[in-house]
């Protein structure tokens, strides 16, 4: 699998310098880290997360990879996203209940935790299942939540790039087009721009089929 | 063709600059991403089948452990054994699953806890997820039916005899489509021409029809007109 350091070789080869004295080879792996995070944001990379339920804790923690939440479901059942504001509106004491959840609020301001009404009024079990069926502790009284994320824990350039092979030419291209679009002694527009409809090239085929999967 | 054979007919198609363009780099930036745009606007060119195991209650797989570089399009997700000849079923049954997505099964409210011995859905989260709906209460073999990408090209010369995946009538694509990408790298006014050659390879009205055909076989698959 390609590493970080092998993206920017290719960027470096784009961008006519393999001696890193335009562009430092450390700038050039911030901008690819960028461009996978960049993609993250795009919905991409969807992952399936399980939390243990706390009796009377509203509060879900998350990894600090998420992006975005699109389903969460309690013992089994989905709950409904909603806001803090339309929350409060319907019951204000929402946070003192405990009760079975019904709701995750979705407007994050702090991204890794996700809160949910009401409270749970039972916690769910810690011993896990195995072999993990479909998971590796018991959904029932437990949270799964679907989230959009940005894979790429490790970020130095000896780390295996986690985007699939087939789009490390989009994160190629844009980190290319961005670097050589930016003002300077080595600005070069045209290229830039070239560089990222290439990239969208690319995409654009993807999207596309992602569209296609969503109406189904 | 081979790797070097492709090589050659990349240079041939810039003037032989063997200077400016490496063949580390006709490689990496030229021939493996023609490859992939190759295979994102035919997919049909390579197509897969790949079997896996789910155990009872296994509907979450992650696509990451089957080995398998698949493209976003997975054509089909098949209950039994469909490597074989004749068809192994599983089970008992050999059908196809319908396709369905997470937004759909959260309609359905507690979509997760119901089982059946036969799950009848599956959907695609994300790039690396597969979920089987409803959960099964009998273990299955699934085969799954998708575009792959080829592999990498190596760039050291011991991989000059490796033929590439793509099927021969294609291959004399992948250097023009490799010089167009390569011409990037010169910047002002070689760089618009790029642009130039691509779209005239890979031409937008082929795009659009391959989209809207796709789109239209979806629709049959889903209300099973013919």
């Amino acid at each position: 699998m390609a590493t970080i350091g092998d993206l920017v070789t290719r960027v470096a080869l784009l961008l006519q310098d393999e001696d890193h004295s335009a562009w430092p080879e450390d700038q050039k792996r911030t901008q690819v880290i960028e461009e996978i995070q960049r993609l993250s944001r795009e919905g991409l990379f969807g992952e399936i997360l399980w939390r243990n339920a706390v009796a009377g804790t509203r509060s879900v923690s998350l990894p600090s990879t998420v992006i975005s939440i699109e389903s969460m479901l309690y013992d089994g059942k989905t709950l409904r996203p909603t806001t803090e504001r339309a929350l409060a509106t319907k019951d204000e004491s929402w946070e003192q209940r405990s009760q079975r959840p019904q709701y995750y609020l979705n407007d994050l301001a702090d991204q890794e935790t996700v809160y949910v009404a009401p409270p749970p009024l039972v916690s769910g079990s810690l011993v896990p299942e195995l072999p993990p069926l479909p998971l590796m502790w018991k959904i029932d009284d437990n949270f799964i939540i679907f989230t959009t994320d940005n894979p790429q824990g490790s970020e130095g350039l000896g780390q295996e790039c986690q985007v699939t092979e087939w789009m490390h030419d989009i994160l190629v291209f844009r980190a290319s087009s961005r670097l050589s679009g930016y003002k300077g002694d080595y600005q070069d527009e045209e290229k830039s721009v070239m560089m990222d409809k290439i990239a969208e090239l690319f995409l654009s085929v993807i999207n596309k089929d992602l569209e296609l999967n969503a109406r189904v | 063709m081979n790797v070097s054979q492709l090589v050659s007919k990349t240079y041939a198609k810039m003037e032989n600059n063997t200077t400016f363009w490496t063949r580390e780099e006709v490689i990496l930036n030229g021939l493996n991403p023609a490859q992939r745009l190759l295979m994102l606007y035919k997919p049909e060119l390579i197509v897969t089948k790949t079997t896996i195991s789910l155990s009872e209650d296994q509907c979450f797989y992650d696509l990451r452990t089957s080995g398998t570089n698949l493209l976003v399009r997975l054509q089909r997700v098949i209950v039994g054994d469909a490597t074989t000849d004749p068809v192994t079923p599983s089970q008992g049954r050999f059908y196809r699953l319908r396709t369905a997505t997470i937004n759909g099964l959260r309609t359905k409210g507690d979509w997760l806890k119901k089982r059946a011995p036969y799950p009848t859905h599956y959907a695609r989260y994300g790039m690396f997820w597969l979920v089987i709906y409803p959960r099964q209460s009998l273990s299955h073999t699934l085969t799954l039916i998708a575009n792959a990408i080829p592999a990498a090209l190596g760039t050291g010369l011991e991989s000059g005899n490796t033929e590439v995946d793509i099927p021969e009538s294609w291959n004399n694509l992948l250097p023009e489509i490799a010089a167009a990408l390569l011409l990037l790298k010169e910047g002002a006014g070689e760089s618009s021409e790029s642009i130039r050659m691509l779209s005239s390879i890979l031409s937008k009205e082929d795009i659009e029809g391959i989209t809207k055909k796709l789109a239209s076989t979806q629709k049959k698959i889903i209300y099973g007109k013919k």
